[in-house]
């Protein structure tokens, strides 16, 4: 009995310790309220409870230090409020200015991504007033002229967190068109040396249309706490072995890659697949575009190695092959030898080759934990592929099945149909060719629209054409409240009678949604 | 059938509240201390929260109190528009008592509730101008004229394209 009652006095006293920054009076504040029309922040939120220090923040927390000059909320609480407007840049900014404490707090959200969405000249000229005399010494020796400007407020350049680089060339491109008007050509990354530690800290990385300059190389000195890598529209039409080396090495000076996508451009990205063998406990997300893997035997063994060091990667939660041509399954077998427990989201989709086997593979060896299947190719609609099969058959989790989008051909209907009733999370279904059932799919579309789980949002048909009775038919039977819908023949022709029904049925159903918003095909 | 077991806890001003544990448990903080109390009669002290806010805030848990507990490490997009409309008309009160929600509420650790008040101040700073914002929450503007000006300069790339 004792011990209990020490332990509810500990607990008093513990609730009474997290309460000590504050020591007013809360009646007495609450009578100050009604009478005054002194500043409510100063009342009511003297003191922070809990600051948390931020690494980022330590430069700024000097910058303002007046400490009575502004009353606030919590850190914390600001910032999870700036959290809901951080893509209205327009409101950060009126925050910022109005009072030192907010300012504090909504700068490192302000600076994280300013090139998210943007190009901008100013952000170009803030960054170069943060340059130190050396590194402005360095821009001043390649021709280009820089005003004499006070030190910034903030440091913003450390504040980066997330670079397009295409965004970023265009915002030099537009500050150089109104300050420099005579430079035509501009050297990146030249005051970029070993010891700068600007980047050090980024985390997202999207490098877009590189052919020139070895940027790749430059950016592993200093740049290797990325967590997000994407190199997308890339040519390399110079030099594209060193390029690829390039990348090897700046992959490979991560300490914690956890998402990685290459947009290859019909080139096949053996080197920098190979170099994700360094990223094994870490990466979590692959995702590989328009790459190209040709049957020349040398080039296959080394493209084999380079999937055996992505099956290296266990921990991938999703892999995304899209609009790829494999000159041969081999290719990619290492992925179906190895498990991965966390597989969610496996798409291959849009293929230049039939790879359905490896698919059906990976199908098996991860049941457990997909939840997101995507199959696509453009040579083999007529085969029968016995995708749905396996889903059927090997699936563990059916009712953590979000997305399924696979071939589908009429006499399948019979095993779809009892195992759609027990997709309650399905969210998106497409039905993938096949080329000459349309009038047998047509028959069964009313049937589909009765098994529909409630749970769909996006329904889409690759069929030719629809019978308008059949979908008269379809959209009485469905239950589920779609929010897109769509039969591929749409995309080249869509009959008026088709239309005034789907009105119809917007008007009826969904509030009067607008019909271009539900007309869509599932793309990504 | 096992009996509802109910908690004590007094506001601030010494009014004891009498509500059910698992009311009491949308509460990070009471959850874990009453966890590590066991059963007990004794009233949980909240000196930090007057009587009409935790009043309120008892109001919003019991209401949510079936509600399933959600992953707060969730990375997905934070929006400000998914309000329903007994947490909407919750809301509706004057700043003050706002802002003391949300001191209760991060306090108390009840992120649901964080979530909710703070979305609901920032759907009030929304599209408004510094003036206004200082005229909504009456806060001072402590920057001289020439630290004003030197950091909108600095950040004035909002308005680009």
């Amino acid at each position: 009995m004792v011990k209990k009652l020490l332990n509810v006095l500990n607990v008093c006293k513990r609730a009474i310790k997290k309460l000590k920054p504050r020591k007013r009076d809360q009646n007495v504040v609450s009578q100050e309220q009604e009478n005054a029309p002194r500043s409510f922040w100063k009342k009511v939120l003297p003191r922070k409870l809990k600051r948390k220090k931020r690494k980022d923040n330590a430069i700024i927390q000097n910058k303002f230090k007046d400490p009575v000059s502004s009353p606030s909320l919590p850190t914390e609480c600001l910032i999870e409020i700036f959290t809901y407007v951080q893509d209205d840049l327009r409101t950060l900014n009126a925050c910022l200015l109005v009072c030192k404490e907010w300012c504090n707090v909504v700068i490192p959200l302000y600076w994280s991504r300013p090139f998210h969405c943007k190009t901008s000249a100013n952000v170009i000229k803030t960054y170069l007033q943060c340059l130190s005399k050396h590194e402005r010494q360095n821009i001043k020796t390649c021709g280009i002229k820089l005003k004499r400007n006070k030190p910034p407020t903030f440091y913003y350049a450390n504040l980066l967190r997330e670079l397009s680089m295409s965004k970023l060339y265009l915002s030099v491109d537009s500050w150089i068109h109104i300050s420099q008007k005579s430079i035509k050509n501009y050297p990146m990354f030249t005051y970029h040396t070993k010891n700068s530690s600007i980047l050090s800290d980024l985390q997202d990385l999207s490098i877009h249309h590189v052919d020139t300059r070895d940027v790749f190389r430059e950016l592993s000195w200093s740049c290797q706490n990325l967590k997000n890598l994407e190199i997308i529209d890339y040519t390399f039409l110079n030099l594209p072995e060193i390029r690829h080396r390039s990348i090897h090495t700046l992959i490979s000076s991560q300490t914690n890659l956890q998402r990685c996508k290459f947009f290859a451009y019909g080139l096949s990205p053996i080197q920098p697949i190979d170099a994700l063998s360094t990223q094994t406990k870490t990466l979590t997300h692959f995702e590989l575009v328009y790459a190209k893997f040709y049957a020349n035997n040398s080039d296959v063994k080394d493209s084999i190695n380079a999937f055996k060091a992505l099956a290296n990667c266990t921990n991938l939660e999703s892999i995304i092959i899209n609009s790829c041509l494999f000159s041969s399954d081999k290719i990619l077998q290492p992925l179906t030898t190895v498990k991965f427990p966390n597989l969610k989201i496996l798409h291959f989709k849009s293929l230049l080759s039939n790879i359905s086997t490896i698919f059906i593979d990976m199908i098996k060896a991860n049941s457990r934990s997909l939840q997101d299947l995507w199959y696509s190719d453009k040579v083999a609609r007529n085969l029968t592929l016995p995708i749905l099969e396996t889903v059927v058959t090997y699936l563990e989790n059916i009712s953590s099945l979000k997305r399924l989008i696979i071939p589908f051909k009429s006499e399948q209907a019979p095993q779809l149909s009892p195992f759609l009733i027990q997709c309650k999370s399905l969210t998106t279904l497409k039905l993938v060719g096949p080329y000459g059932q349309e009038r047998e799919i047509n028959e069964y579309l009313p049937e589909l629209a009765n098994e529909l789980p409630l749970s769909i949002k996006h329904l889409s048909i690759d069929l030719n054409w629809v019978v308008l009775t059949t979908l008269e038919e379809f959209f009485e039977n469905c239950k589920a409240d779609l929010d897109t819908f769509y039969i591929g023949g749409w995309k080249r022709q869509m009959p008026e009678v088709h239309v005034k029904l789907i009105e119809q049925y917007l008007k009826k159903e969904k509030n009067s949604i607008d019909l271009f918003k539900f007309l869509k095909d599932i793309r990504s | 059938m096992a009996e509802l077991k109910k908690v004590k806890l007094t506001s601030s001003e010494g009014t004891e509240f009498i509500v059910d544990r698992k009311v009491a448990e949308k509460s990070v903080l009471l959850k874990n201390m009453l966890e590590d109390v066991g059963e007990s009669d004794m009233a949980i002290p909240l000196p930090n929260v007057t009587g009409p806010i935790l009043n309120k805030v008892i109001d919003y848990c019991t209401h949510h109190r079936d509600d399933p507990f959600v992953n707060q490490e969730d990375d997905s997009k934070k929006v400000s528009d998914d309000i329903d409309d007994w947490d909407a008309e919750f809301c509706k009160v004057d700043q003050g008592t706002l802002f003391e929600l949300i001191l209760s509420a991060n306090y108390l650790d009840i992120k649901p509730l964080l979530d909710l008040t703070c979305k609901t101040v920032a759907n009030m700073i929304k599209g408004k101008t510094p003036d206004e914002i200082r005229k909504t929450f009456n806060i001072i503007n402590d920057f001289t004229p020439e630290e004003e000006e030197h950091v909108r300069k600095e950040n004035e790339w909002c308005e680009e394209r």
